[in-house]
């Protein structure tokens, strides 16, 4: 196989290479999670720039919030993966070209490129790390071309090292400065001769952050010697590091190394055999830098090698659950209900995000009290009850909660504590001047359009409601508005108990049932029956029969009072339904684990709530269920 | 981006219709009175047109022109200062002809440049419109006189977000300055004679650590009050926020000693709150309201009247509490006194109920003479919006306020001069670089006051700092002043 079949061979690769990356992104992935996920921020105007420009690293984050707007558009955004993948592979190659020296397979070359391609699968990866690892390569790739001249390498790297400092941070400056060292040591002949330029560059790169950290900026130690990525933002913390997130990150010293040790280890088989290396001769013209072997047997086996290698980092990267969240709470925001109950349903495990989503999804489709239970409440009242769920990544979708209870001043109060965890993202601002509409304060609403309008994505969303900001009037054509006008309770203080202040919304307007059943929902999850009973009359308002649900409650309070009156028919099907439920657990009472498979058909119930599932009796809570994720 | 620049240009356009109005201009600089060495009040013209010119011009100087084909007016720092400075005590006048087609010319923008100078520096707290959740906030010093604007301290500079609030200067000086840090590394900063040091003020004696602070003007003492605080959300479309004390006592902390002292007086089963000095140091000014009765609907019993009490700093005794001006009088509860340096006004908001003001879109601004006796809104400062947190400026011609004017969402500060015969003028919002900031930022501006210098430690220092451990303060009694509210801890 010539060299020039070598090369064809190559660019069809890397295009089909780059096609399927672009469709599986487009088709599968889909890059408008992955902003959904971050909700990065971007305004065009220099007051946003301003406090990237005042720490390390800020630039190339600035730049990732910046592409990642594009992201928003699928077809754009899986481009942009796709080029981000190509310059890494350009870059790489770039380097072992620069180098003039054999050793590096195209495999190899590929593996950095294959483990990033893994990473995008999640939607939380941040992206600033791929940038910053690319700013890396190409500082070492302009490095490689002036090492065979004098000290042109030194020169270049104390002008690009505080360059590179300044855009991408303490750790992009680390991994440049040990790749740096690595291709010096190894054109040593004397190791001797190296202990000066690892001291230098081993100083410089201690120098630099502390002067950055002591003089220059005002950040903290982390921020100006080493971090992976910043964290200032909350959803940021959702990203888990796993093990080919290293691999990545410090691919750079380590690809040079097993470049470099290779080329030295067959630099010493060849000195032993005192064969000269005409083949190296051969892959210098043609600028390619893999071995012969591979290029004259099957170049085919490594195109196989590395697409296999793709589909496996693709495979293990893949996090299904955690995109399933993203996915699910995405189709809440734009109101697909029926999307968010697929996703939940198709996921085996409980998980809390999902739980959220699912109650919402269900009250938005007027089943919140036929299907509370078909997903299991391990979390019991603190779904209703925001108080308990006070973590910084759930303030929107409180906001959100709130808002569609029409509870206007509670979704107020969530999104602005949103706002400060994520100054300027376009979705809380949304729900602000929706909400700021409601209230009547348009000057508000306005200087939120006005912002919003500054960034690249909400141009629709701004000339819809900038028209009733001109045209006030228009504001009473609209439904939503106006419904949320005449569900939000006025003048009141909002209680602290969240019972009350579903019965604030319920005051304020009698139809709205949703309130009520929240306020009922909340009363029985936190095993509240006597309130629950004391609310019930005003249920004749909204049903013509008692929600089962209702009338399982009815019948647990009768258990557990026998005294208590109850004026309200519970449908005989519930009475025999209760009993079968009673008998199997009386029968198997002291072997809880046997009681709750044999009553698995029943966890749809209030019953087996209580029984099993609730707070009350799990002990659980939401620190317990997931950890430090909803800690801020 | 300005195509002409031509300075001294005294007749730019021949041919033009006069339009009998005042341009638009925004932030609204129009009919203001300004310090004499204040920064450039950058602005933008709010017409439509294609070419706009401006001519900026006094008695005495130098005409700023500008022919540009963009509406922002960014004027030369040392152009700005030359033409000021030399026309103390005259008029400034602004000449704008915007071209529409033909050259309109509106009415002359004529402001006043007072021969009074305002301090130098302004100090406040940027922080997200909620307060009540700080992922990010610092205290910023900003030079009046050009757009510096230099962290003091940002809480995004340490590993574990801390809180700070309440600073607090002695005398408008910049030399002697206090801070509360709160949940990690807590503590109160004072920067005094050059140095930093962090006290612990909470005592078992009392409710909170030191809390809303006002500097003795000697600058050995200060009081503070110590507050049991509580939020509630509303849904009162003038206040979302509801902040108030269930308890509150006030304070002094001796700095020389490290030793805190109060007197049943000013620790009664009554909340007091709120404190400030009189210039002299004779007085301490501060609000008072009943006992709270855990009842956040009674608003009646959560209004705030104004007293003070007589204080002899040599003998550390104190006088009777005299009630200066009594809720019931207002009909409305007192909050934020600040005594005038001259000690004649005391300038304070007055809303509703309680005494955190903020929040509510009904506060305004009222000055009490206290020769006279009289009270009166400032109208000439207030808005329909919020307008509190003011401080005076060492010189006492000035006043700096907090008002959410511009877009009912996010505090701004604006100056208003104060004249020898006790009245205010028009005021207008801290220039900015660009007049295009207020629109885009979507921080608020929080407690600013008026400082005659920069903060001369650095952020980092304050940075590095914050990690040394309190110093434990010494309650000193006497033992009869643990009562009232603080007596129940």
């Amino acid at each position: 196989m010539d060299s020039k079949r070598i090369f064809v061979g190559h660019i069809i690769f890397i295009s089909l290479f780059a096609l399927s990356v672009f469709l599986f992104f487009l088709l599968f992935i889909r890059p408008e999670f992955y902003f959904f996920a971050q909700q990065p921020p971007f305004q065009t105007n220099i007051y946003f720039i301003m406090p990237y420009l005042s720490f390390p690293g800020g630039i190339s984050y600035y730049l990732s919030h910046l592409i990642m707007q594009f992201f928003t558009i699928n077809w754009l955004g899986s481009l942009i993966i796709t080029f981000i993948l190509l310059t890494l592979l350009f870059l790489i190659s770039g380097i072992f070209r620069g180098l003039r020296r054999p050793g590096m397979e195209w495999i190899i070359i590929f593996l950095p490129v294959t483990l990033l391609l893994g990473l995008f699968t999640n939607f939380y990866f941040p992206l600033v790390t791929a940038l910053n690892i690319i700013f890396v390569y190409a500082a070492l790739y302009l490095s490689t071309y002036f090492f065979n001249s004098g000290h042109a390498h030194w020169t270049l790297y104390f002008l690009s090292a505080p360059v590179l400092y300044y855009t991408c941070g303490g750790s992009s400056l680390i991994l440049y400065s040990a790749g740096f060292l690595i291709l010096l040591f190894f054109r040593l002949p004397d190791l001797k001769k190296a202990i000066i330029p690892a001291f230098t560059v081993i100083a410089f790169c201690l120098a630099m952050p502390y002067l950055s950290y002591k003089v220059l900026f005002h950040v903290t130690m982390s921020k100006a010697f080493f971090e992976y990525y910043p964290t200032d933002s909350l959803l940021i913390v959702n990203y888990k590091k796993g093990v080919f997130f290293y691999l990545f990150f410090y691919s750079v010293p380590a690809l040079l190394l097993l470049n470099e040790s290779l080329v030295k280890l067959r630099s010493r088989k060849s000195m032993a055999s005192k064969e000269k290396p005409k083949k190296v001769k051969v892959q210098r013209s043609n600028g390619q830098s893999g071995p012969s072997w591979i290029q004259k047997k099957s170049i085919l086996i490594v195109y196989t090698l590395i697409t296999l290698l793709a589909m496996v980092l693709v495979k293990v990267n893949y996090t299904p659950l955690d995109n399933k969240i993203v996915k699910a709470n995405y189709y809440c925001t734009q109101k697909m209900w029926d999307a968010v109950l697929d996703i939940v349903r198709s996921e085996k495990d409980y998980d809390v995000n999902l739980n959220y989503f699912y109650n919402r999804a269900i009250d938005n489709t007027d089943q919140y009290l036929d299907k509370y239970f078909d997903y299991p409440q391990f979390i019991g009242h603190a779904a209703t009850n925001p108080e308990i769920g006070d973590f910084g990544l759930l303030y929107m979708y409180w906001s959100d909660y709130f808002y569609d209870l029409g509870h206007i001043p509670e979704s107020e109060r969530w999104a602005l504590k949103a706002l400060v965890g994520f100054p300027y993202c376009p979705r809380i601002l949304e729900r602000l001047v929706k909400i700021n509409m409601v209230l009547g304060k348009y000057n508000a609403a306005e200087k939120l359009l006005v912002i919003l309008d500054d960034n690249l994505i909400s141009g629709r969303f701004v000339k819809k409601y900038t028209a009733m900001i001109e045209d006030t009037s228009l504001v009473y054509s609209d439904e939503e508005i106006m419904a949320k006008r005449a569900e939000m309770p006025v003048n009141i203080i909002t209680p602290k108990n969240v019972t009350f202040r579903y019965n604030d919304l319920v005051n304020r307007n009698k139809n709205n049932r949703r309130a009520y059943e929240h306020m009922q929902m909340n009363l029985l999850l936190s095993h509240d029956f006597w309130n629950f009973f004391k609310n019930l009359p005003v249920a004749a308002e909204y049903y013509n029969e008692l929600p089962v649900i209702f009338q399982q409650a009815l019948i647990i309070l009768r258990t557990r009072n026998n005294e208590v009156n109850i004026p309200y028919g519970v449908e005989n099907q519930t009475i025999q339904a209760f009993r079968q439920f009673w008998s199997i657990y009386e029968a198997n009472y002291s072997n809880k684990k046997r009681a709750m498979k044999l009553l698995k058909s029943y966890r749809n119930t209030l019953y087996y709530y209580i029984l099993f599932d609730s707070p009350k009796v799990t002990g659980m809570s939401l620190g317990d269920i997931e950890g430090d994720r909803y800690y801020h | 981006m300005a195509l002409f620049f031509l300075p001294g240009c005294n007749a730019p356009v021949k041919n033009y219709t006069e339009e009998e109005r005042l341009p638009a201009i925004f932030p609204d600089y129009t009919s203001v009175v300004i310090p004499s060495n204040i920064a450039p009040l950058n602005f933008e013209i709010k017409e439509k047109g294609s070419a706009f010119l401006v001519q900026i011009y006094s008695e005495r100087g130098e005409t700023i022109s500008f022919k540009q084909s963009s509406p922002e007016i960014r004027i030369p720092v040392k152009k700005w200062h030359k033409l000021i400075n030399a026309n103390k005590g005259h008029s400034l006048k602004i000449d704008i002809y915007v071209k529409q087609g033909k050259w309109v010319k509106y009415d002359v923008i004529a402001n006043v440049i007072a021969s009074d100078p305002i301090d130098s520096y302004l100090v406040y707290r940027s922080i997200g419109i909620t307060q009540t959740y700080y992922n990010k906030l610092g205290i910023y010093q900003r030079c009046l006189e050009n757009f510096n604007t230099k962290a003091i301290f940002e809480n995004t500079s340490v590993e574990k977000k801390t809180c700070m609030n309440c600073h607090s200067f002695c005398n408008n000086s910049s030399g002697k300055m206090s801070m509360h840090v709160r949940r990690f590394d807590g503590g109160t900063v004072i920067y005094n004679k050059g140095e930093l040091r962090k006290y612990d003020t909470k005592t078992k004696y009392a409710l909170s650590p030191a809390t809303y602070t006002s500097w003795h003007p000697g600058g050995e003492l200060i009081a503070y009050s110590v507050n049991r605080i509580m939020v509630n959300h509303t849904s009162f479309n003038s206040k979302m926020v509801e902040v108030w004390d269930n308890a509150s006592d006030l304070m002094v902390f001796d700095i020389n000693n490290n030793s805190i002292t109060t007197s049943p007086k000013i620790a009664t089963s009554g909340r007091e709150n709120l404190p400030c000095w009189s210039p002299d140091g004779k007085w301490l000014y501060y609000i008072a309201a009943p006992e709270s009765r855990d009842d956040t609907a009674d608003f009646y019993y959560d209004r705030y009247s104004l007293v003070r009490i007589a204080f002899d700093g040599q003998n550390m005794t104190w006088g009777n509490v005299d009630t200066v001006l009594s809720a019931m009088e207002t009909g409305l509860s007192i909050t934020h006194p600040a005594v005038s340096p001259d000690g004649r006004y005391v300038l304070f908001c007055m809303i509703d109920h309680g005494y955190f003001s903020i929040f509510d879109r009904n506060s305004d601004l009222y000055l009490l003479d206290l020769e006279t006796g009289n009270y009166q809104r400032a109208d000439v400062i207030n808005s329909s919006s919020t307008d509190s947190w003011h401080a005076w400026s060492k010189n006492g011609r000035w006043v700096v306020f907090i008002s959410k004017r511009m877009d009912d969402l996010c505090s701004r500060p604006y100056f208003a001069y104060f004249d020898q015969e006790g009245h205010f003028h028009k005021p207008f919002v801290l220039p900015q670089e660009d007049p295009g900031f207020y629109p885009a930022d979507i921080w608020n501006f929080n407690l600013p006051v008026l400082v005659d210098g920069k903060v001369e430690f650095g952020r980092n220092r304050f940075r590095d700092f914050l990690s040394v451990e309190a110093e434990k303060s010494e309650f000193k009694g006497p033992p009869d002043a643990i009562s009232g509210a603080t007596s129940n801890q």
